[in-house]
């Protein structure tokens, strides 16, 4: 949906600015569930990339989520390494799964009628009926996204309406609504090309992300937090399903958050299960191992080596609205089409 | 002078009721980005979700926007009895079943 990011930056400006009149009065939403505490203590860790390094393994790819057989071609990386990389391109419709559904359709609804929402405070919603109805309670009293004398949920559901909605000026008539886009105004699928380093090649500062970030293994794009503060200030929802995804009208269906729908092999050794690769060629992982343990030994990134996978990440829970923090190696590209 | 001091009244009082509905409206989704409000690219944060938990991390930019990213396993202020019972917790707050 709005994951279009002029919108976040934007609107990250425009909070800063208010915060600074409103300090008296933030503390209380914020204290009730999520209080900063910051220090100034810097962090570093180095990655050994010396150590065997395993590359994307084109065999791990759910066929059905590919418009046509990974190959290598030559590329230039974004550190302006010249070398080879695997093509990837994707069909933009999950492999294993269906698409949505994203939002209720009435206050009674439960949780089977609609997806989630997270807004990076490290909790998962549930998109039911019910939390439709503490939207007011959760994000302020100017929420209504529901019909009071009926009890039908304001949803986009035309593609006029949808795009209205998912763009950074969001159309007015739409805000108070639950935005979703279905994929069928998209001809089911938004193919995408993506050139990922046969080779990775690490980096001695890591990359911040850029919007897209991945593929998983089911052949969709992963990609970097959801801009939910522009989102929410148009007292909108960009509702997800229950795989963490949603659509927009610029790169169809997307991955923001891991919610194990990536994992179609699983690990024999216990270590948490391969969900796709970035954009750089490191492997991403889900976050906790088979015993539901998540390491201690996370870079700034959050990736670590080891003797098996070589430097690989580890996806953070969905509830933090993210799956990595930065690129630890030089990335390839991402392109709509299938050039 | 006195229309422009009754202009610079309505403008006052407007931006005051439009930070504070931005303030009421706010939530504790801003909490990763606050934690890095006066920090820079690479520097430790850390924030609380709820009362008993403590996420860590670095902070990171996205989109020219820095946010503290979790690299630290979550913490629990309250210690659970059963330390498994921790892990299930984490669990349950990520799988979905519908």
């Amino acid at each position: 949906m709005q994951s279009d990011n002029p919108r976040f930056s934007v609107h990250l400006c425009f909070y800063i600015i208010c915060a600074i009149g409103i300090s008296a009065c933030s503390g209380g939403d914020s204290e009730d569930n999520a209080t900063s505490l910051s220090d100034d203590t810097s962090s570093s860790e180095t990655v050994d990339n010396e150590a065997i390094q395993t590359s994307l393994d084109p065999d791990l790819f759910l066929a059905a989520g590919l418009a046509e057989s990974i190959t290598t071609t030559a590329c230039t990386l974004t550190d302006g390494t010249q070398t080879e990389c695997f093509k990837v391109v994707i069909n933009g419709a999950p492999a294993n799964a269906d698409i949505g559904p994203f939002c209720p359709r009435n206050i009674t609804d439960d949780a089977t009628q609609g997806g989630v929402w997270f807004d990076g405070s490290g909790e998962l919603y549930q998109v039911d009926g019910s939390f439709i109805l503490s939207l007011p309670d959760l994000y302020g009293s100017d929420w209504q996204l529901y019909d009071e004398a009926t009890g039908e949920v304001f949803v986009t559901d035309s593609q006029i309406a949808c795009e209205a909605a998912a763009r950074p000026d969001v159309d007015p008539e739409y805000q108070n609504h639950c935005v979703e886009c279905s994929i069928d105004y998209y001809d089911g699928g938004v193919t995408q090309t993506l050139l990922i380093p046969v080779e990775p090649v690490a980096l001695a500062n890591p990359n911040s992300l850029s919007a897209d970030l991945g593929v998983s293994l089911n052949g969709v794009v992963i990609a970097g937090p959801a801009p939910v503060n522009a989102i929410l200030s148009a007292n909108t929802i960009a509702a997800f399903d229950d795989c963490g995804g949603h659509v927009n009208p610029a790169e169809g269906y997307h991955y923001h958050a891991a919610l194990g729908c990536s994992d179609v092999i699983s690990s024999l050794d216990g270590h948490a299960n391969i969900l796709g690769y970035a954009l750089d060629g490191y492997g991403i992982y889900a976050m906790l191992n088979s015993e539901g343990e998540e390491d201690f030994d996370l870079d700034e990134c959050r990736g670590h080596s080891d003797e098996t996978r070589g430097y690989h990440y580890h996806a953070a829970s969905a509830a933090e609205n993210m799956f990595i923090g930065c690129f630890k190696g030089a990335q390839g590209s991402i392109t709509v089409g299938s050039n | 002078m006195k229309i422009d001091l009754t202009r610079l009244a309505v403008v006052s009082l407007s931006l005051c009721f439009t930070s504070l509905s931005f303030a009421h409206s706010g939530h504790v989704h801003k909490a990763p980005l606050i934690a890095c409000q006066s920090l820079s690219k690479g520097e430790s944060c850390r924030y609380m979700v709820g009362k008993d938990k403590v996420y860590k991390g670095t902070c990171q930019l996205f989109e020219e926007t820095l946010m503290c990213v979790r690299n630290q396993p979550i913490e629990y202020l309250t210690p659970l009895s059963d330390p498994k019972l921790a892990s299930v917790k984490d669990n349950e707050s990520i799988t979905l079943q519908k």
